[in-house]
């Protein structure tokens, strides 16, 4: 619900940082910088360094804007404009390959800075944002000067926020989303340390990075004043710094997503229930639907290994968010759009479990739902899913999809259907109004329905709907 | 507490906003330790064999002075 006094208030999620606020002014993006950061933002801009950046693609487009010229509350001593990013996601939602992605990404840049005597000020995965499948980071008051023989003060919410939940993934194959959604701030050292076994504690990057911090962590009060005295006459040389930097980026590039059966989302995209020519009938049908609607921005729920996104983006729209609910799919779909330079984001995101609003006022990380206006929606052999597998009443799924977007494809698979019927072989029968005569006449309440066309023996039927005014 | 506190104060209160961690700093300060332990281990050896040479040095030439003399 918007609140009256924050018609003009920072993004709710920019307060950490004292040195400056994000503010959204209808399609625009501007960050208010305080008197204690201009000299630093000075230095990256004036050098040539902040144009160089942004160049490789590793720092957001900005550029300064005269202070007067749009007003934003507070008391900024200069301001600057951000290049808006399409769709806001967050590390939870990320898949293995994605927040490996943007490791790299936020170390590449940490060397690069340090290269021309410059640093990072945390390492929050939160300040990397995706243009499509590739990383970059966006906080531009993270960046300062580097202070000869200084600690790397981002180091444990590195750890926390990439190296942890990367390590539960390849180590244990246990997907990161849930615990990390959970805690926010990424999987904790000390909780994380408790998971290695003792032939593990023999790793000396795993000693290095995560054991030997966290047992100093639980020690710290009783080693205060050796740590202190320590502290004192020892600086970190820029060269260790370096090193460590480095050894991070090695040790992150040879990761990968490892132990885990694989699950049968995968493979779904060969063994669907239905023939070659109803493949390509559908197929058809998707791209009608996209070169006449030329969307934007595209959700695809349930976007599988990203196949209709891949024709989506073929066929007129510009870029596709993929919400997929297991993990290890999700990554297949992040590695295909990388690999063939797609405008694709696939995101971890349970349609019935979305990523609510929470954090600081439960308002710090938005809900996936409306973080974005999207332009249009597939939904291609999915709602059975909600429907069937997780008892979602056929009313309220159709109002949730129509809600969505205002135009859209939703295939109805009907109980004849194998799928259906694999689905309802160990359970009883208790959806009576699951019927494609009750989804048609639903979705006519809700929309106007623009064509429908059957492209299964099964009894498969696609929708194009074109929500009603005034509905939702 | 106290440690904190000091390695907040250690790398200036401008971008102290985020808590760095102790067991993490006390990681870094050893690395520093142990750069600093080198480095001091690295000049003594190399005084050690200028120091050698330089003996080496030294006696060579007398040798070559005594047999040209």
């Amino acid at each position: 619900m918007a609140d009256s006094r924050d018609e003009m208030a920072a993004e709710p999620g920019s307060f950490r940082d004292p040195r400056g606020r994000i503010y959204s002014i209808g399609e625009r993006i501007f960050r208010t910088v305080t008197a204690e950061a201009i000299d630093d933002v000075r230095w990256l801009t004036d050098s040539g360094y902040l144009a160089n950046l942004v160049d490789q693609g590793l720092l957001i487009p900005t550029h300064p804007v005269d202070r007067d010229a749009v007003s934003v509350p507070g008391q900024a001593a200069a301001l600057v404009e951000h290049e808006r990013i399409p769709f806001v996601s967050y590390p939870y939602e990320w898949p293995f390959s994605a927040l490996k992605a943007a490791a790299l990404c936020h170390l590449d840049l940490h060397l690069k800075l340090l290269a021309c005597d410059g640093t990072l000020t945390d390492a929050s995965a939160y300040n990397v944002q995706f243009r499509g499948s590739r990383p970059v980071f966006i906080d531009l008051l993270s960046v300062r000067r580097y202070v000869n023989g200084e600690y790397w003060l981002g180091h444990r919410q590195f750890v926390e926020q990439f190296l942890t939940p990367l390590l539960l993934q390849r180590l244990f194959g246990i997907p990161y989303n849930s615990w990390y959604r959970g805690a926010l701030e990424g999987i904790a050292l000390q909780d994380f340390a408790r998971l290695l076994s003792f032939r593990q504690w023999l790793s000396w990057r795993l000693a290095l990075h995560i054991l030997l911090p966290a047992r100093l962590q639980s020690n710290a009060r009783h080693a205060a004043g050796r740590a202190q005295g320590l502290a004192a006459r020892v600086r970190l040389p820029k060269a260790r710094l370096i090193g460590l930097l480095t050894g991070l980026t090695k040790w992150i590039e040879q990761l990968e997503p490892g132990r885990g059966a694989p699950t049968p989302w995968i493979r779904y995209a060969d063994q669907h229930s239905y023939g070659g020519a109803e493949v390509a009938q559908k197929r058809a049908f998707v791209a009608d639907f996209m070169a006449r609607v030329r969307p934007r921005l595209v959700l695809d729920l349930g976007c599988n290994t990203g196949d209709y996104s891949a024709l989506a983006l073929q066929s007129g729209a510009e870029m596709v968010i993929g919400a997929e609910a297991d993990p290890q799919t999700a990554d297949v779909a992040f590695r295909r759009a990388v690999a063939q330079g797609l405008n694709f984001l696939p995101l971890v995101v349970d349609a019935a479990n979305p990523s609510p609003s929470h954090g600081w006022r439960a308002r710090e990380r938005t809900d996936f739902v409306s973080r974005a206006k999207f332009d249009a929606l597939i939904a291609l052999a999915f709602v059975h899913h909600l429907a069937i597998g997780r008892n979602v009443p056929l009313d309220q799924l159709l109002i949730w999809h129509v809600d969505l977007a205002p135009v859209g494809v939703i295939e109805f698979v009907p109980k004849s259907d194998p799928t259906v019927q694999t689905m309802l072989a160990l359970r009883e029968d208790v959806f009576l109004d699951y019927s494609d005569a009750s989804f048609a006449s639903i979705l006519g309440r809700l929309a106007h329905i623009e064509r429908r066309e059957v492209i299964s023996s099964s009894g498969r039927t696609l929708y194009w709907y074109a929500r009603m005014r005034g509905s939702c | 507490m106290h440690v904190l506190a000091f390695f907040l104060l250690l790398t200036g209160p401008a971008h102290a906003y985020l808590d760095p961690g102790t067991g993490s700093i006390l990681v870094q300060a050893i690395l520093g330790a142990v750069s600093l332990g080198v480095a001091f281990f690295r000049e003594r050896l190399a005084r050690l064999l200028s120091f050698t040479n330089w003996r080496r040095g030294k006696s060579d030439e007398v040798a070559r002075t005594k047999n040209g003399g």
